[in-house]
């Protein structure tokens, strides 16, 4: 007989919303950017569930038949890369509990993603790569994804954004008016 | 009357693959990576057109009664912020080439981008994001997204990968063998 451990994994339900807002806020504290989270549980309920832009797992403490409180989230939504020609998965959130720690939740929800890339996608194609990006001065994150998962650094690259008025500012390049 | 430009941009469609995988090569040689190309225009007939996993805008030479060749490409697919609770436009690929460069074709690749970022998706939900990545090296295209553009350099993030083995190697820490 397998060994239980003391927190399972599933799919997040629409019933499980409130739940996923509280699991990013405590990882937006982790990440020094708490008055960055402006979602809802009502944008939460339309983006991720009916018409869902990202697939979000779960880890809760205890058993599915008696389920404690959600202690661990990664969400995922599917890339696409010229260069393998493939679908791959993208890791937005990862977050687990600081009480629960330390007990494999992280390389259990990672361990589900290396599922997930490895099955159809779709029934139709595996995913490439798995790519997510990290705070540079997360160290403890950092250690795990190197040490522990053997990820690769993907340190040649830096990332750009535009949002807001920055997007409204590109209508005057565009060729005609519309 | 409107001047006309010397180009035109229209999303690609299946008859471009090969178009689309010429830019794509050229894109790799510019960012030092001409090996890393392994897609052919197969997979991208399948993974761009039959099931698509990213949208594909090309510039062409001339106009759209007297086409001439695919000089710019613009590829992205819809990412999540669970931070702003909506979907954003993650571009994943944009090169001009370099013989016309200088005319605003990037810009009007832009251009098309905060369009598409700025309509509903699926009739759904607008984009608050439009993300990228740079290489760290490339300050004639850092200069442009910043100076022309406005965007943002995510000078904290830094971002991770998993492929191949990796993935596989993440079969042991799943929570029951399956």
């Amino acid at each position: 007989m397998v060994a239980s451990s003391p927190y399972f994994i599933r799919p997040a339900t629409v019933e499980d919303v409130d739940a996923i807002l509280q699991l990013v806020v405590a990882l937006a504290i982790y990440e020094k950017a708490e008055d960055s989270v402006k979602a809802t549980p009502e944008l939460y309920r339309k983006n991720l569930f009916e018409t869902p832009y990202a697939h979000t797992l779960l880890a809760f403490a205890g058993t599915p038949d008696a389920p404690g409180k959600a202690i661990g989230l990664a969400m995922y939504f599917f890339n696409y890369s010229t260069w393998t020609g493939k679908p791959g998965l993208y890791l937005e959130d990862l977050f687990v509990d600081p009480a629960c720690r330390g007990q494999g939740v992280g390389k259990a929800l990672f361990a589900e993603l290396g599922k997930v890339a490895e099955e159809k996608v779709n029934n139709d194609t595996d995913c490439a790569r798995i790519d997510w990006q990290v705070l540079k001065w997360n160290q403890p994150s950092i250690d795990f994804y190197e040490k522990t998962l053997g990820a690769t650094a993907m340190t040649e690259w830096m990332g750009m954004r535009l949002e807001g008025s920055q997007i409204e500012n590109l209508r005057k390049f565009r060729l005609t008016s519309s």
